[in-house]
């Protein structure tokens, strides 16, 4: 068996970072809608039901209860009650982060006291659900009431 | 909160290449030991060496002018891994370096040059 490499393992692992780097300044670019934890990991977007990558495609990897990295996992990292990095934990401090049409939104979090413009992943879910399309256009509203630049 | 990034994305962040650099000069210090050990004991089989070809000069027994042939050849392996663990000290010295100063898919190039290096 090859012995670890620890210089080969810390540039690879640096090498996946800043390519995740390169990766989420193309969706930025792309005027995407996407969410991303706050470890750098992405966690989906917005875009129609079918496509691999969306949030609302209930096999994929983002958008099934089953998947690590969805925050529809209730015992996962990034949707637990308890996990740090989780959109549903009231205390957590690094929630997952929303852009919307390439540009930071803020944040999806139940616990509504982090500084930021911050929404709660019920709430996400509903505009998510009521009207995607407007969603990845950047008209994001909470059932049609209010619209992105108005939004609290 | 404070949405740490260290360029101007949320995924390279502060707390994430800070916890890289600690694990490169971890990685560096324990490199350094290994090539004080391979230096050690490259010093050893030339110094053994040495000693074998005086004393075959000095005895006048020529017999004795083999074992540094041999442990000569023996110096390959050693200086070998000193060679390279100085060019893996050297990547990772210039890691922080390259993602400081490029941009992200310029130190991807960078990076991925350095790893065909290795």
């Amino acid at each position: 068996m090859e012995k670890a490499d620890p210089t080969r393992e810390i540039l690879h692992q640096l090498l996946a970072d800043l390519e995740d780097e390169v990766e989420m300044g193309r969706r930025i670019d792309e005027k995407q809608s996407f969410l991303v934890a706050a470890d750098g990991r992405f966690l989906g977007r917005v875009a129609r039901p079918e496509h691999s990558e969306s949030l609302l495609n209930a096999v994929g990897r983002f958008g099934s209860g089953q998947s690590e990295t969805s925050i529809l996992n209730y015992h996962g990292p990034y949707g637990s009650s308890d996990s740090p990095l989780s959109a549903r934990n009231p205390l957590s401090a690094s929630p997952p982060l929303l852009f919307v049409h390439g540009e930071f939104w803020g944040l999806v979090s139940a616990n509504p006291g982090l500084g930021l413009r911050v929404i709660s992943p019920d709430r996400f879910w509903r505009a998510l659900l009521s009207d995607w399309e407007s969603f990845e256009r950047g008209e994001f509203s909470d059932s049609g009431s209010i619209p992105i630049h108005a939004a609290p | 909160m404070d949405v740490q990034t260290y360029k101007h994305l949320p995924v390279l962040t502060r707390d994430r290449v800070d916890r890289t650099l600690s694990r490169i000069d971890a990685v560096l210090q324990s490199n350094r030991r290994e090539l004080w050990t391979y230096i050690t004991f490259v010093a050893l089989l030339f110094g053994a060496g040495i000693a074998c070809l005086i004393a075959a000069i000095v005895d006048g027994r020529y017999g004795w002018s083999i074992p540094p042939v041999i442990t000569t050849a023996l110096l390959h392996w050693p200086l070998r891994a000193i060679r390279d663990i100085r060019r893996k000290n050297i990547a990772l010295a210039i890691a922080p370096a390259l993602i400081e100063l490029l941009l992200a898919d310029e130190a991807v190039a960078e990076i991925r040059r350095l790893l065909r290096t290795l």
